[in-house]
């Protein structure tokens, strides 16, 4: 019996998947959202015959307007991280056989997410933009579970009936922390999509927080010998922390006694901008890091 | 997997809050609260005193309420009559639902409406005075001037209801006016009647404060006196809005094109080119919309609308009529032309034969 580590290029192109679909194609979203520039150009995928795969974003933003470009962009960044999910098939077949199941997976979430994102442009319904944000979430979560399997360290699972009665509290309430999370990502997305009311996003938040730092006490208090279940357990608290933070600041000057403080108008919507986005990018770690925290539970020891 | 005993009591509240949170966030919307000057941006930047913009906007608001509590006078209930097909059912249907509500109730849920489908673009005052507005291309409607650009009527006319009920319901081609053709039909029109009212207030406020800046300087004048020319102008700019309103259908366009033939498509190839239609100036040779008199590679964009912002001659390659791709429409804008933009109207200058024939020119450029 080989003895010898699996392969790490999946981990490594999973994890480039995972940090591009975070930063670009999520950052990106949420700075289209925030701007309300989802449909500055209700064709998809081209914009008035130019093509997707146009970089020329000087002349766009001349002929339809700087948010059309950014539209434009958001939809490359997913056509970026789609090509990425291919490379990862393709070095599953070649190089993890275990994971090509899991690897196709993520690659046809990703197609359905863009195909959500074209209903929500064609149908220019709240309901289509809320379902491509959930798919979003759903996104994150898959590829987080393809990397954390890719990774050459990963033991495996463990007894999914453990006798441990530490391991399967602390199970319970990180799956209900991802689960709550989702919930609560639905009701943030409804919110910035005007068809839910700001007291639910608060409550599921902090419902979510909640549990979340439960599963993160518990993994603290009867883990201290499991160095990577301690890890995600502190990422998962100092996101929650971070993420509460910057939900204030954001409620603040969208919602809040803030509001008008910045009176030029420019520098609120900057301001207001860069905080519903940073908030929304930050949501989105979060989910990745509960989701870690998760399968750290679950992780054979 | 059994519970344990300490995991049942959170696990209770962890469902109770987490169904409080949903029934909470399905209770209703959040939409930021509407802010900003009551006055638009246009009247903003007139050269007029601050006693007068305040006096202008009790003026305005005791008329027509502030823009979140609309009103209108009770005369103008007539403005607002549309011109349903009752042998349809749906229509017949609508205008039954329609008519059973108050203008004040349309008006409010209008109000509503707008504010979570339009006003991010088009702005609380409908002046298109928005951050969003402003990263677009062509940028959303600024409705303060009182009229549309894809309409049934010349110049700068009131439109017709049926012309924002269809820009609604089909949206603006190459722009990013989507269709809102999801929402309920009954929605629709609400929606509209708020336009309508943001156009005909914006209208009114127009002509208030270019009367008042063509006066000479108010710094010396009295309050009353200057409440007085304001009534006074306002009185005379509310006549003639809604005269406008009450005259469209009498302007509206009547003409229709003729059928599509191959020799029709000819004739109107050889007119694109031509002097007396001068289209391929703007519109380019090609009919891409990049024609020397309206792009230039170092310069961009060389035409404006009157509200100043660029103009991007149709591209008619790709079949991007703004105003519609159906006969009737491209017809209807080569005759009337673009309200507030270079491209004026053809009706007087062209034969309605002519017009057609371009008509079915145009169409044939996106095959």
């Amino acid at each position: 019996m080989s003895t010898s580590l699996p392969s790490v290029a999946l981990h490594r192109w999973a994890l480039a998947t995972l940090i591009m679909t975070v930063l670009l194609t999520v950052g990106i979203g949420g700075v289209v959202t925030s701007t309300e520039t989802g449909m500055a150009y209700p064709t998809w995928p081209n914009i008035n015959g130019q093509s997707l795969f146009n970089f020329f974003y000087g002349s766009l933003a001349q002929d339809y307007g700087a948010g059309s470009a950014l539209e434009h962009t958001h939809r490359q960044a997913g056509a970026l991280v789609g090509l990425l999910s291919i490379v990862c098939v393709l070095v599953a077949a070649r190089k993890r056989k275990d994971l090509v199941k899991l690897t196709s997976l993520v690659l046809a979430l990703i197609i359905v997410q863009g195909v959500l994102g074209a209903f929500r442009v064609l149908g220019n319904t709240q309901g289509g933009a809320i379902i491509h944000a959930m798919g979003a979430q759903v996104v994150i979560v898959a590829i987080v579970v393809l990397v954390k399997r890719s990774n050459p360290s990963w033991t495996g699972f463990a007894d999914p009936r453990p006798s441990d009665s530490a391991e399967a509290r602390l199970r319970l309430w990180s799956t209900l922390g991802v689960v709550l999370l989702f919930l609560n990502l639905l009701a943030a997305a409804s919110l910035r999509h005007k068809a839910g009311a700001f007291s639910g996003h608060l409550v599921l938040a902090l419902t979510a927080s909640a549990v979340l730092l439960t599963g993160v006490f518990r993994a603290m208090r009867d883990f201290r010998d499991a160095p990577q279940l301690l890890k995600a357990a502190k990422m998962v608290a100092h996101t929650v922390g971070l993420q509460l933070g910057l939900g204030l600041a954001t409620w603040a000057f969208l919602f809040g006694p803030l509001m008008t403080e910045l009176s030029d108008e420019r520098s609120r919507f900057l301001v207001q901008t860069l905080l519903a986005t940073g908030h929304l990018v930050l949501g989105v770690v979060l989910m990745a890091a509960a989701t870690n925290l998760a399968l750290e539970a679950r992780r054979a020891r | 997997m059994k519970l344990h005993p300490r995991d049942r009591g959170g696990l209770a509240a962890t469902g109770a809050a987490t169904f409080l949170g949903l029934a909470l966030m399905v209770s209703g919307s959040s939409v930021a609260p509407a802010d900003g000057p009551a006055l638009s941006a246009r009247t903003r930047a007139l050269d007029l005193s601050e006693m007068t913009q305040e006096l202008l906007v009790a003026t305005l608001e005791h008329e027509f309420g502030p823009h979140a509590e609309p009103k209108l006078p009770e005369s103008w209930q007539d403005l607002y009559a549309d011109d349903w097909d009752r042998s349809d059912p749906a229509q017949a249907q609508l205008a039954v639902e329609i008519e059973a509500l108050n203008l004040a109730e349309r008006l409010t849920a209008g109000r509503r409406s707008y504010a979570e489908n339009c006003q991010h673009c088009h702005g609380v005052r409908g002046d298109a005075e928005t951050q969003t507005a402003k990263i677009l291309l062509p940028r959303p409607r600024d409705f303060s001037l009182g009229f549309t650009k894809f309409k049934s009527t010349p110049g700068n006319a009131a439109p017709l209801r049926a012309d924002l009920h269809r820009v609604l319901e089909q949206g603006i081609a190459s722009t990013a006016m989507a269709s809102f053709a999801q929402l309920d039909p009954i929605e629709r029109v609400q929606l509209n009647d708020y336009v309508q009212y943001l156009l005909m207030r914006g209208a009114v406020e127009t002509r208030v404060g270019s009367a008042l800046a063509a006066l000479p300087s108010d710094e010396s004048a009295a309050e009353t006196e200057v409440e007085f020319r304001i009534l006074q102008a306002s009185q005379v700019a509310s006549d003639a809005v809604a005269a406008d309103w009450r005259n469209a259908g009498s302007l509206a366009l009547k003409a229709a094109p003729e059928s599509e033939t191959v020799e029709a498509i000819a004739r109107g190839n050889a007119l694109y080119s031509s002097a007396r239609a001068g289209c391929s100036l703007c519109h380019g040779e090609d009919g891409k919309g990049r024609g020397l008199g309206a792009w230039d590679p170092e310069l961009g964009w060389l035409l404006r609308d009157v509200w100043g912002n660029p103009v991007r001659p149709a591209d008619f390659s790709y079949g991007s009529f703004h105003g519609g791709a159906s006969p009737e429409e491209v017809y209807r804008s080569i005759a009337l032309g673009v309200a507030g933009t270079p491209m004026a109207g053809y009706q007087n200058t062209l034969q309605p034969s002519e017009i057609s024939d371009l008509t079915h020119y145009l169409r044939s450029l996106s095959r």
